[in-house]
């Protein structure tokens, strides 16, 4: 099947192309074209919609229409600019905190011995078998008792503790996999562990740096059992519980409510698009948590 | 380990082999982390683990009942609904999320063009820049009067189909089973993809020469050598399943219609937040971690394989 010589494939004119491929080959790739137009209807429909206003999406409902209601957006922007801004805040926050432990603990594991190294090592994995969602109530009480509700604090904290634990795992994998000569020629050019951090392992591990960040960076922006239950003032809450109020307040208006949906995504949109090779990876890398 | 006599001496905080920094700081750096860890992981755990013993009201002191809440949730009709419904609901989202994203990634593995190919797997990923929150509330739409499916149905003349798909007690089930068709969810094509890009070309070379047809192929080399990508998407899969009532707070946000659409992570919330009955919860949140520890070390017996090298 791909023995077919490179050259012919350039240099055929389009029919003979598809002739090439088959019934069945044409066949296949109509329905992954189909499978893949299936699973962004929603999302098509979604922003069509967010352009109509009441009239247009009662009388044109399946048909983008014209003029666009560009007012739907800056209804929804008013209202949830302040969610996004803390969901900005607290996914840089955690995602700072999270890259710091990680980096520096997934080193030490890595490149030295010392007591106790493996028993911590092991009590951190330990803890991604338990799943977050089933110590809901208890990390609750928890946290109410140590005051932390309806901060910045409650979610962040809990963000870097939880999430850390994935970061340690690929830092320390993946600097253990670096050339120890490396860090032996600097260590005997008098470079300190810090200088060793920061000048050699930092540079080199900025795949996985990038990684990591958006790993954390979706877990973050995506939760939101946590952020519900912690916070209920406004100031402080975040893009995913600031959308169900919002999804309150304009119950019926549907333009204005997918407008504020394709809000949503526009933070993440903007990081799927700078960073897509880093993003494509961060999806799967998190699946280690199993 | 390797320390000279010299080091020795020392007392233990400051000893350290060639080559490393003093023992002190490295445990000072790793405090941090360590009590982080502590503090958000393992003292809500214990706490979980013990209070699932207790009567624990908010409030007031947890009560130690021993046994009481597990019997009692062994004859609480809403639970067992609840376990039901999980048990549908499982079987039905194992069948589609494991097979449909597997068919998805054989067709992206047998385009030509490597272009193509990431072209695909992009646009598979690009949904999850959607919160997931968004996403059940753009399907509760669709479910609703105004939505998609009334639409659809009006359009094809299906007039005796269209009525809440969400609150009728037939079809709830089945209408949150159906948010996000086709499920062709990216991160399981992914994972798939690269387990099928893993394969090595010797292998698939050798299959042609003897003659073995394409779907041979696929049925004799590619499934028995992806099987580690398999048992991780089980896993996750699971785990997904057991933990995650996101979309059933979003689309029917009490498991109604009745308890039609009742999970037992959703039903734990609900006792926990809702009727202030957090020892119960805790209980019904302990079973469900026993559950998921249990089926995780089977599935890993049973599926077997050698090399395990998820994600990546």
């Amino acid at each position: 099947m791909n023995l077919a010589p490179e050259v012919t494939k350039a240099a055929a004119p389009r029919p003979g192309r598809l002739r090439r491929l088959g019934v069945f080959g044409v066949l296949w790739r109509a329905t992954l074209l189909l499978l893949l137009f299936l699973t962004f209807v929603p999302f098509l429909f979604m922003i069509t919609t967010s352009f109509k206003d009441t009239h247009q999406f009662y009388h044109s409902f399946w048909s983008p229409t014209w003029p666009l209601a560009f007012e739907n957006y800056a209804r929804a922007y008013g209202d949830l600019k302040v969610f996004i801004f803390n969901s900005i805040l607290v996914t840089a926050a955690s995602i700072a905190g999270i890259l710091a432990f990680s980096i520096m603990t997934g080193f030490l594991f890595a490149r030295y011995r010392f007591p106790g190294r493996e028993i911590i090592y092991y009590m951190m994995l330990a803890m991604l078998m338990v799943p977050g969602v089933l110590m809901l109530i208890p990390q609750f009480v928890w946290v109410q008792r140590l005051g932390l509700l309806d901060t910045y604090w409650v979610m962040i904290l809990p963000y870097i503790a939880g999430m850390q634990i994935m970061g340690v795992f690929l830092f320390r994998g993946f600097f253990a996999q670096l050339d120890q000569a490396l860090f032996e020629s600097a260590q005997l050019d008098g470079a300190g562990l810090f200088r060793q951090l920061w000048h050699i392992a930092l540079p080199l591990s900025k795949p996985i740096l990038g990684v990591v960040a958006i790993m954390s960076a979706l877990g973050v922006w995506n939760s939101f059992l946590w952020p519900l239950v912690t916070t209920s003032n406004e100031d402080v809450m975040v893009l995913t519980v600031g959308m169900l109020r919002y999804y309150g307040r304009v119950l019926g208006q549907y333009g204005p409510m997918f407008a504020g949906y394709t809000i949503s995504a526009i933070p993440l949109g903007i990081l799927f698009t700078l960073f897509t090779r880093a993003f494509m990876k961060g999806v799967t890398s998190g699946a280690l948590k199993a | 380990m390797n320390s000279t006599p010299s080091v020795r001496k020392r007392p233990w905080y400051a000893r350290h082999s060639a080559g490393q920094p003093p023992l002190w700081l490295i445990y000072a750096l790793l405090l941090g982390p360590v009590s982080f860890l502590i503090l958000f992981n393992y003292i809500p755990a214990i706490s979980a683990f013990y209070h699932a013993f207790t009567q624990w009201d908010p409030g007031k002191p947890a009560v130690w009942v021993g046994l009481r809440n597990f019997i009692e949730l062994f004859y609480d009709p809403i639970f067992l609904k609840s376990l039901q419904n999980l048990l549908k609901l499982g079987v039905f989202v194992f069948l589609v999320n494991l097979s449909v994203p597997f068919v998805v990634a054989e067709m992206i593995y047998h385009l030509r063009s490597d272009r193509w190919s990431y072209a695909a797997r992009v646009a598979l990923v690009l949904p999850m820049i959607v919160p997931g929150v968004v996403i059940y509330m753009i399907w509760q739409y669709i479910y609703s009067d105004a939505g998609l499916v009334t639409a659809l149905m009006e359009a094809l003349g299906l007039h005796r189909w269209i009525y809440g798909w969400l609150s009728h007690p037939k079809t709830a089930l089945w209408a949150v089973a159906c948010v996000g068709f086709p499920f062709a969810y990216g991160f399981n094509v992914l994972i798939y993809y690269a387990g099928l890009t893993n394969i090595p070309q010797s292998i698939l070379e050798a299959a042609e020469v003897d003659g073995m047809s394409p779907l041979g192929r696929i049925l004799h080399i590619h499934v028995p050598l992806i099987l580690a990508q398999v048992r991780l998407l089980v896993v996750v899969t699971l785990i997904g399943i057991v933990n995650g009532f996101e979309s059933l707070y979003i689309l029917t946000r009490d498991g109604g219609p009745g308890y039609e659409t009742m999970v037992p992570g959703l039903y734990m919330y609900l006792n926990g937040f809702v009727f202030e009955r957090m020892g119960y919860a805790a209980a019904i949140g302990l079973l469900l971690l026993v559950f998921l520890l249990f089926s995780t070390i089977l599935i890993n017996r049973f599926v077997r394989t050698d090399d395990y090298e998820p994600g990546s």
